[in-house]
């Protein structure tokens, strides 16, 4: 099944489902200003790190990857790079100018103070908004989306309802030519072997069960019982007992399709289909590597409630939980707890969210982009020195 | 007798389904759900009260559950006596193993079931 949908072509080829003009601070030096500007201008949205200084290795690269992919990313039309010095934000800006949208670049200690940076600032990307507004939306397919799957506060209406569900919609968007990536692979702990039977490529297939391994391995090496870490005190309240019986409802949300691709933390699928992705499994950081690697939208399934979205790509909120429903309707955009109670099968349900995620990929507002609820978080593997 | 549409395959999703029974609700799930054949559980998709009664299809056989708790909504059942250190199937699948001898229509939760996997403490 195939929908068109109307999205931003950008000059990379990739589709955008939103049009923000973003102000990134590149480090956490920078995020009050990034904010006050965002606070200022309309159409601005501020991203902002709470690291980003004497952050060294792997663990530094991660960050500069996981930040100039989200500038990078197909929803953003324009970017402000700040930083405490320009050249922090130059080493930053240089990853992004490549996709071929407007960056710039303002150093505090350049402006003078955090009210000139400001003031600078507010009139370079007032031109960016004003520019941005002229690109028009054009015809484009839904398939083209990469779609990140993501649950959240679960319980057992999770395994059963809402990540099912969100499996079937994955199945379609798949089967249309679109992609998808599961991410959070300490959460396949007791059915990586579902997930493994279901890679042809045994590269891929070992790479899972390593990433898997890795994190029982954490585990085990910081001498903890996982419970009550994961599962959550939310989750077990819930009814989820165990971690495995979590990670098979989990896996459901990614659907039955086989796994094409494993990808590293905040980078991109090279291929359509089910992708992984290794992220941890808080899930601000994990919509963080997802929305870094390209997606879209995300789906995010939740059973006892869990209001949080990404940054940058809207988020829809969906749940099965009937009580959760009721309760957090301000922060749900499709209930999917008729089908609990009996009123609607999981392939109807499936058919509304597929039929909400395409209004909403041509503008249509989700719950967590008019209340701002969204986190950028990227995750950190070492030290600052 | 009614029988649950869960043939299991090596490389499935873990089955989700939900096959025909009674208790069943209008047109969708049953209160008391069990999601594969194998299963040793089901699971409350409505509170239930001790000394509630329901009947339910697993292991090709029918199982009369007589409540000894009251369960949660979400919370899982046991169909039969499980030993110490026996699977706990769910799904078709071990979620984990008994920590003590549970018997047929107990709350199984964290009180009498512990994860196999990822266990520092251990």
């Amino acid at each position: 099944m195939t929908a068109e949908i109307m999205g931003y072509r950008r000059p990379d080829g990739r589709v955008g489902v939103r049009n923000h003009v973003a102000v990134l601070s590149a480090m956490d030096n920078t995020n009050a200003t990034a904010r006050r500007i965002a606070g200022i201008v309309k159409g601005t949205i501020a991203l902002t790190t709470p690291f980003g200084r004497t952050q060294i290795g792997d663990d530094f690269e991660m960050t500069l990857k996981t930040l100039a992919g989200i500038a990078r990313h197909p929803n953003v039309a324009a970017v402000l790079v700040l930083s405490i010095e320009e050249s922090s934000a130059t080493r930053l800006a240089e990853r992004i100018v490549d996709s071929g949208k407007p960056v710039a670049v303002l150093g505090l200690q350049n402006a003078g103070s955090s009210v000139a940076l400001t003031e600078k600032a507010t009139g370079l990307v007032s031109d960016m908004v004003i520019r941005a507004s002229e690109q028009s939306r054009e015809r484009c397919e839904f398939s083209e989306l990469v779609v990140g799957v993501e649950c959240g506060g679960s319980d057992a209406t999770s395994g059963i309802v809402s990540n099912p569900v969100t499996g079937l919609f994955a199945d379609r968007h798949i089967d249309a030519g679109g992609t998808i990536i599961l991410s959070e692979p300490a959460e396949f702990i007791g059915a990586e072997h579902i997930l493994a039977a279901r890679t042809p490529d045994p590269d891929n297939r070992q790479r899972i069960r390593e990433m898997v391994k890795w994190f029982e391995d954490e585990a085990k090496r910081w001498s903890v019982d996982m419970r009550g870490t994961n599962p959550t005190p939310d989750n077990i309240k819930g009814g989820l007992t165990t971690l495995e019986e979590k990670s098979l409802g989990a896996i459901a949300k990614g659907g039955s399709r086989p796994i094409v691709e494993v990808v590293d933390y905040a980078d991109g699928p090279s291929k359509k289909g089910l992708v992984i992705m290794n992220t941890p499994s808080a899930a601000c950081e994990s919509m963080t590597g997802l929305v870094s690697g390209g997606a879209q939208m995300i789906i995010f399934s939740t059973g006892r409630g869990n209001a949080v979205g990404a940054p940058v790509a809207p988020t829809i909120k969906v749940t099965g939980n009937p009580h959760t429903a009721r309760a957090m309707s301000e922060n749900i955009d499709v209930d999917l707890s008729p089908v609990v109670s009996g009123d609607e099968s999981r392939e109807e349900a499936a058919d509304r969210l597929w039929e909400d995620a395409v209004k909403i990929a041509s503008g249509k507002m989700t719950r967590c982009e008019v209340l701002g609820e969204e986190q950028l978080s990227v995750s950190r593997f070492g030290p600052s020195v | 007798m009614n029988h649950t549409n869960n043939e299991s395959t090596p490389g499935r999703s873990p089955n989700t389904g939900v096959g025909p029974g009674e208790g069943r609700l209008a047109r969708g799930m049953s209160r008391v759900l069990v999601l594969d054949d194998r299963d040793n559980v089901a699971t409350c998709m409505a509170e239930m009260k001790a000394g509630d009664t329901t009947e339910v299809t697993a292991q090709k056989e029918r199982w009369r559950i007589s409540f000894h708790d009251a369960i949660p909504f979400g919370h899982k059942v046991s169909l039969c006596d499980i030993d110490a250190g026996d699977g706990i199937v769910k799904y078709g699948e071990v979620i984990g193993k008994a920590s003590r001898r549970i018997k047929a229509g107990e709350h199984v939760h964290v009180h009498n079931v512990e994860s196999i996997r990822a266990r520092g403490d251990q």
